[in-house]
């Protein structure tokens, strides 16, 4: 009878090993060479978003070398300094380059706070949205894959999360623990996975009732690798786009948390934290308020922009 | 010399919501090396399943169940999981009906192929990227190089299936399971690939199984013949004997529907079975083909249905003898079948 026993020379295996690397880099360059960049090109909304997230993010990367002040330092003597254009259009000589955007009431740099607190907004959007992904992907994905009980019990874990209220539980947790940049990342991330887990496991279920995963099963690829390599790269691109909706999100409760005072304290300069302590001078200096909500919003809008425009791009119809 | 494959009672069931669906009811066969068995029936008579069956591809919760499934000496029934993948790609390979679904979308076509033969002989990828290149040029894919750089989405669908048998004979396996592999393509193309196939399995020496509904296929190349209806081998034998002296109704009926080059006259009526497959929910009580059989008598209803040997190789089921044919005329259909 001839033998299923597969032969292979002893000196093939470092070949081998090195191989398999080779197999899995070239898999994972694939996402790169098949990124349509001409359509991005084309697509307005998704140029602004990106544009727009890149400079925050380099805004917020190089803060601690760009901003015209430190942060923290309180200058008692130029209080409430409006920002620039109040010279221009009010003739307020208060107003001068030294402050572009003004002082707070405590006569700290209100640009150099602007710009460190992308550093807050940024980090807590970006890891908290990494966090939920990872875990709401391994939910999902299992739900998806195999189904049956596995998805029973991750549709329960996924309604008992719905069922929790976000603000409420992250209040109670950072009233219990104290408030701290970890903490709050740790909360969030742990609270918004649903969508993620929703998502993944009716876009994994798609994927794997497609012939060419159960003909992977055929040649002989295990559970863990056909879920690697055979579904994950085609559930990416809706994994992209929740990213960027959670990361929206995060950085939305880490101002709203902020805000009432449970979120980043004082005195780092969070945007959430900087509308708390402008909401009393909203009548006579307006732009303490409005300075760092707009930046917000660009932030949010710029973020669902590049999550739309990625979506778009990656629609499965226009591919070739 | 033991069969490279060996099926005794094969049985599928699949319990639903209403019911325990039993697609594949005991079906029984052996494939010898170098053979091409074909299984024929139409729709939603178990074939699909069966051939899933065979490599474990079912979903978990279909339960399968037989008396022997035994290949190359191993019973599959009693692998792990582990032993399984080792022999799926490697000493059977299944080639599937939709060549535009079956290779996956984001990777490229040199990567996929490759990655069949590095998973069961290891080496290098220089090694695997040359037999890719190798067995591209063999089924007939020009530019085979270039080719390995493309995307599925580049290739059409015969370029597909194409690669799909390339991808199935990357580790030469012994057992190729073709689960229709020509429907989803146009007519000119299928016969290429039948050709390519049948020609490929003389060459390697693989046994085939190969799934269909067309009997115009099974002409072409079959050496053995299993007709299934309602998850039941109604009728087996070699291609010859059930082509020339085809036992069962639903054979027989299946033969009328065919239209014969030089045989059928333009304005003459083909053959017709009415009615459809019963469900394959529950069990079945007496003859599966009875509500539709033009013979059923009182008796195909109930009881168990025997098993006749009408040569060896050559069984049916059935109630009744079926009524020998004058040989002149079927043998002359067996070769306007094989031609056309």
């Amino acid at each position: 009878m001839h033998s299923l026993q597969i032969p292979m020379a002893p000196e093939a295996s470092m070949a081998e090993a090195q191989s398999r690397w080779w197999l899995l880099l070239r898999r994972a360059a694939v996402v790169l060479r098949q990124w349509p960049w001409r359509r991005m090109s084309r697509n307005g909304g998704f140029m602004f978003g990106l544009v727009v997230l890149l400079s925050i993010a380099a805004i917020a990367a190089l803060a601690p070398w760009i901003a015209p002040h430190d942060p923290l330092v309180q200058d008692i003597a130029n209080r409430r300094v409006p920002p620039i254009w109040y010279q221009w259009f009010s003739e307020d000589s208060n107003a001068s380059w030294a402050h572009v955007l003004g002082t707070d009431k405590l006569g700290r740099d209100y640009l150099s706070r602007l710009m460190h607190g992308a550093r807050i907004s940024l980090s807590i959007g970006f890891s908290a949205a990494l966090i939920s992904g990872i875990i709401g992907t391994v939910l999902g994905v299992c739900a998806g894959y195999f189904g049956g009980r596995v998805d029973a019990l991750v549709s329960f874990i996924v309604t008992t999360r719905l069922a929790l209220p976000v603000v409420l539980v992250a209040l109670a947790i950072v009233a219990l623990h104290g408030s701290s940049l970890p903490v709050l990342i740790l909360v969030l991330g742990l609270l918004l996975w649903d969508r993620f887990a929703v998502v993944m496991r009716s876009v994994t279920r798609q994927v794997a009732s497609l012939e060419y995963v159960t003909a992977a099963r055929a040649i002989g690829c295990s559970t863990l690798r056909i879920i690697l390599t055979e579904i994950l790269p085609n559930v990416m691109n809706a994994f992209i786009v929740i990213v960027t909706i959670e990361m929206a999100n995060a950085i939305l409760f880490e101002a709203a948390l902020s805000f009432l005072g449970l979120g980043v304290q004082p005195p780092s300069p969070s945007w959430g934290l900087m509308l708390a302590e402008a909401k009393e001078d909203i009548f006579f200096s307006p732009w303490m308020i409005t300075i760092p909500g707009t930046a917000l919003f660009v932030l949010v809008l710029a973020i669902n922009l590049f999550g739309d425009g990625i979506r778009d791009l990656t629609a499965p119809k226009g591919r070739s | 010399m033991t069969a490279l494959l060996e099926v005794t009672d094969l049985r599928v069931s699949i319990p639903l919501e209403d019911g325990v669906l039993n697609p594949v009811r005991g079906i029984s066969f052996k494939v010898d090396k170098g053979e091409t068995l074909c299984i024929v029936g139409e729709s939603g008579c178990g074939k699909s399943l069966t051939s899933l069956s065979l490599m474990r591809l079912l979903p978990t919760r279909a339960r399968t169940s037989a008396g022997a499934l035994r290949f190359a000496g191993k019973d599959l029934l009693a692998l792990s999981e582990r032993e399984m993948n080792a022999l799926r790609g490697d000493r059977m390979a299944m080639i599937f009906q939709e060549p535009m679904t079956s290779l996956n979308p984001a990777y490229t076509i040199g990567n996929q192929l490759a990655e069949v033969y590095l998973r069961h002989r290891g080496g290098t990828a220089r090694a695997a990227h040359e037999r890719a290149i190798h067995l591209l040029e063999r089924v007939g894919v020009t530019g085979a190089a270039e080719r390995l750089r493309q995307y599925p989405h580049q290739l059409s669908g015969g370029l597909r299936q194409r690669v799909m048998i390339a991808m199935a004979l990357m580790c030469e396996p012994r057992l190729i399971i073709a689960d229709e592999p020509t429907t989803a393509l146009d007519v000119t193309v299928q016969a290429q690939i039948l050709r390519l196939l049948k020609e490929l399995q003389r060459e390697m020496g693989m046994a085939m199984i190969l799934i269909t509904h067309d009997l115009g296929v099974v002409a072409r190349v079959a050496d053995r013949v299993a007709v299934m209806y309602a998850g039941q081998i109604v009728e087996s034998g070699t291609a010859r004997q059930v082509f020339a002296e085809p036992s069962h109704p639903y054979t027989r009926g299946l033969l009328q529907c065919i239209p014969i080059p030089g045989q059928v006259q333009p304005g003459q009526r083909l053959g017709a079975i009415p009615g459809v497959v019963p469900s394959l929910t529950g069990e079945l009580a007496g003859c599966a083909f009875a509500n539709r059989c033009e013979l059923a008598q009182a008796e195909c209803r109930g009881g168990a249905i025997p098993d006749r040997v009408k040569a060896p190789l050559h069984q049916y089921r059935c109630r009744f003898e079926a009524p020998r044919r004058a040989p002149q005329a079927s043998a002359s259909r067996d070769s306007a079948l094989a031609a056309h």
